[in-house]
């Protein structure tokens, strides 16, 4: 993925997440997560996904 | 706390109202071009026409210069073409250069970039220089060509009668109203346009709710120029802080208001300082500090459809309004007034039909429209316009650090030269023919190169080979350009068409080119071979190249420029 194509990608997920709304936002984002494990394949990979998106955030306050 | 104002370093002469001869109250004598808004636009538009001998007054509400925090980043397109109007002296010398920026989020710097700057170029990427003194550098060059620039101070406009086939204002001062007759008029008066809303032009786009306090101090500090963004800063929590060094000891500081703050109360001092304070202690800089302005700033993402209306052309803010996180607002603004300056002199002067005109509008609403595609993008990111946005920048910002490859949604997409791909004056007939050099409709590549004066040379850049006229690059062996081509221009020029053949060599001791190639880089960079002929139009941007001169094609491809 380019620059470009990455930028493109990333305002295309907020905008769909903008128009379903907050309240839907929790489940898009599952879904999108569900979607993505699958498309990439690899047990390892997913698994260290978990953990990388995961780290530091224990800390943040939820919402 | 009390912290008194100090003022800026900069104290703006204060100008008379002029009026011309008047009769019944009229002005005496009908204008080719009247530039309504000294601003850095209306000057340039101005400079710009001066250029190309058009004579133009320039109509000033204010008595001075402008005051406050405005523009503040000048970028390299902007000085090539300020180089142009031969202006670009003063800005070189008092502007703070800056190549790059830092990111940071709380605690962590997430971000480095660098902006594109490499051996090639002749200008530095960016450069910080107030308006204030954008706005005078530029009104000096304006006084040095009071043959053809008049300008008019504490002049406001109050009503304008726009025609078809001319234009009428009625312009009030403090010695009493007048009115004047305009063949055309450039319409530079800036985001709240009297001549815009007069008409009814309406702006489209986005406006943002996001609100940005905009506060300028003089601090003691030797920190280096660049674009300093805090992304919730233990300062400033939940907020977004930019940081910009200018000239003379003065930092602008723009701190984003959080969703529900009264912007009233926000830009109180008192409510202020504090934050400023916490800035500067999180930045570790020590240094004595006094506050010189504070302002309030909303991002708005909006343009007129067509820039022409009758005999009156938009450009600039009047014209369109960018967010400010990409810097593209007066630079766009400066690109629009060298879009313009050359087609209106040529259409005043009778050589070109008013079609031109129309493609100043095209091709300065489609530069609009990217321009604001990427202010846009970055505004996403500065002044996230919904949930979704603000939990996927934070996401971003904390994942930064650990994982590079997400950075680039970070950058803030900087201003870059705008190309006309699709513009009608291309002539792209043999562009498959090329596989390397500026396309048709791209700002020619900057290269360094020695340039042939008379007797003598010396170091200088492709782009200082550009003047107000349509220029034919021709790359030889020798310098020796074809009488055939010669012969072409000479009929140009008898037809009264502003044009020049520029020379280009290989080697050095070629006595009849203008410039030849001492990097070695400069024929790769064209795809030229002797023989090659790149058409530049006097904005500096590419029309139309082919790998050999052939008289009927240059002269069909001028005719076309001239008479689209």
């Amino acid at each position: 993925m380019t620059e470009a194509e990455l930028d493109a990608a990333y305002t295309h997920l907020c905008k769909t997440m903008t128009e379903l709304g907050e309240a839907r936002a929790p489940l898009f984002l599952a879904r999108f997560a569900l979607l993505a494990m699958v498309r990439i394949g690899n047990v390892a990979v997913v698994q260290e996904m978990t953990d990388a998106a995961a780290a530091d955030i224990a800390a943040e306050a939820a919402g | 706390m009390n912290r008194p104002f100090k003022p800026y370093p900069f104290t703006a002469k204060q100008h008379p109202a002029s009026l011309p001869p008047l009769q019944g109250g009229v002005d005496q004598a009908r204008h080719p071009v009247v530039v309504v808004g000294g601003g850095p636009v209306g000057y340039c538009a101005a400079l710009g026409l001066a250029s190309h001998g058009v004579p133009v007054v320039l109509l000033e509400a204010d008595d001075s210069v402008c005051f406050g925090s405005r523009a503040i980043c000048i970028s390299r397109r902007s000085l090539e073409i300020i180089s142009r109007l031969g202006a670009a002296d003063g800005f070189l010398k008092q502007g703070l250069p800056w190549t790059g920026g830092r990111s940071f989020y709380r605690d962590d710097e997430v971000l480095h970039f660098r902006m594109p700057m490499d051996e090639n170029q002749k200008h530095p990427p960016m450069i910080n220089l107030a308006q204030y003194s954008i706005e005078q550098l530029l009104l000096d060059a304006a006084e040095q060509r009071s043959d053809l620039v008049e300008v008019r101070w504490q002049n406001r406009v109050t009503a304008i009668d726009a025609r078809e086939d001319g234009t009428r204002l009625t312009i009030d001062t403090p010695a009493g109203a007048y009115t004047m007759e305009s063949d055309w008029v450039v319409a530079a008066d800036g985001g709240r346009s009297f001549l815009r809303e007069t008409l009814g032009l309406k702006l489209k786009g986005t406006s943002y709710e996001g609100r940005y306090v905009i506060v300028d101090i003089v601090l003691d500090s030797a920190r280096p120029a660049e674009r300093l963004a805090y992304f919730d800063p233990p300062c400033n929590p939940g907020s977004t802080v930019l940081v910009h060094k200018q000239p003379g000891g003065v930092w602008r500081v723009d701190y984003q208001l959080r969703d529900g703050e009264d912007p009233d109360e926000a830009i109180k001092p008192e409510n202020v300082m504090p934050r400023v304070e916490s800035l500067l202690g999180m930045m570790g800089e020590t240094g004595a500090w006094s506050p010189v302005w504070i302002g309030i700033y909303k991002a708005n993402a909006l343009t007129l459809d067509d820039y022409r209306h009758r005999r009156v052309l938009f450009a600039g803010d009047a014209a369109h309004l960018l967010p400010i996180f990409g810097v593209r607002g007066a630079n766009s603004g400066i690109d629009d007034a060298d879009n313009l300056a050359w087609k209106l002199a040529l259409v005043v002067k009778g050589i070109a039909s008013t079609q031109l005109l129309d493609s100043y509008s095209a091709e300065r609403v489609a530069a609009a429209r990217e321009n604001l595609s990427y202010g846009t993008k970055s505004t996403e990111f500065m002044a996230p316009p919904s949930f979704a946005f603000e939990l996927m920048r934070k996401a971003v910002l904390g994942l930064a650090v650990k994982f590079p490859e997400l950075r680039s949604l970070i950058n803030p997409r900087q201003s870059s030269a705008i190309a006309y791909t699709g513009s009608p004056l291309n002539v792209a007939a043999q562009e498959a023919e090329f596989g390397a050099g500026p396309a048709c409709g791209h700002v020619l590549t900057e290269c360094p190169l020695t340039i042939v004066d008379g007797a003598s040379t010396r170091a200088g850049h492709l782009t200082e080979l550009i003047g107000p006229v349509i220029t034919a690059l021709y790359f030889t062996d020798d310098g020796v350009v074809p009488d055939e081509l010669t012969s072409c221009g000479a009929a140009m020029r008898a037809r009264g068409i502003p044009f020049a053949i520029v020379a280009l060599a290989r080697q050095a001791g070629a006595a009849k080119a203008r410039g030849w190639d001492s990097s070695g880089r400069l024929f790769a960079m064209y795809d030229a071979a002797p023989g090659t002929l790149y058409l530049v139009r006097p904005d500096g941007h590419v029309f139309g190249r082919r790998r050999r001169f052939d008289a009927a094609a240059l002269t069909e491809a001028i005719d076309h420029l001239l008479q689209p």
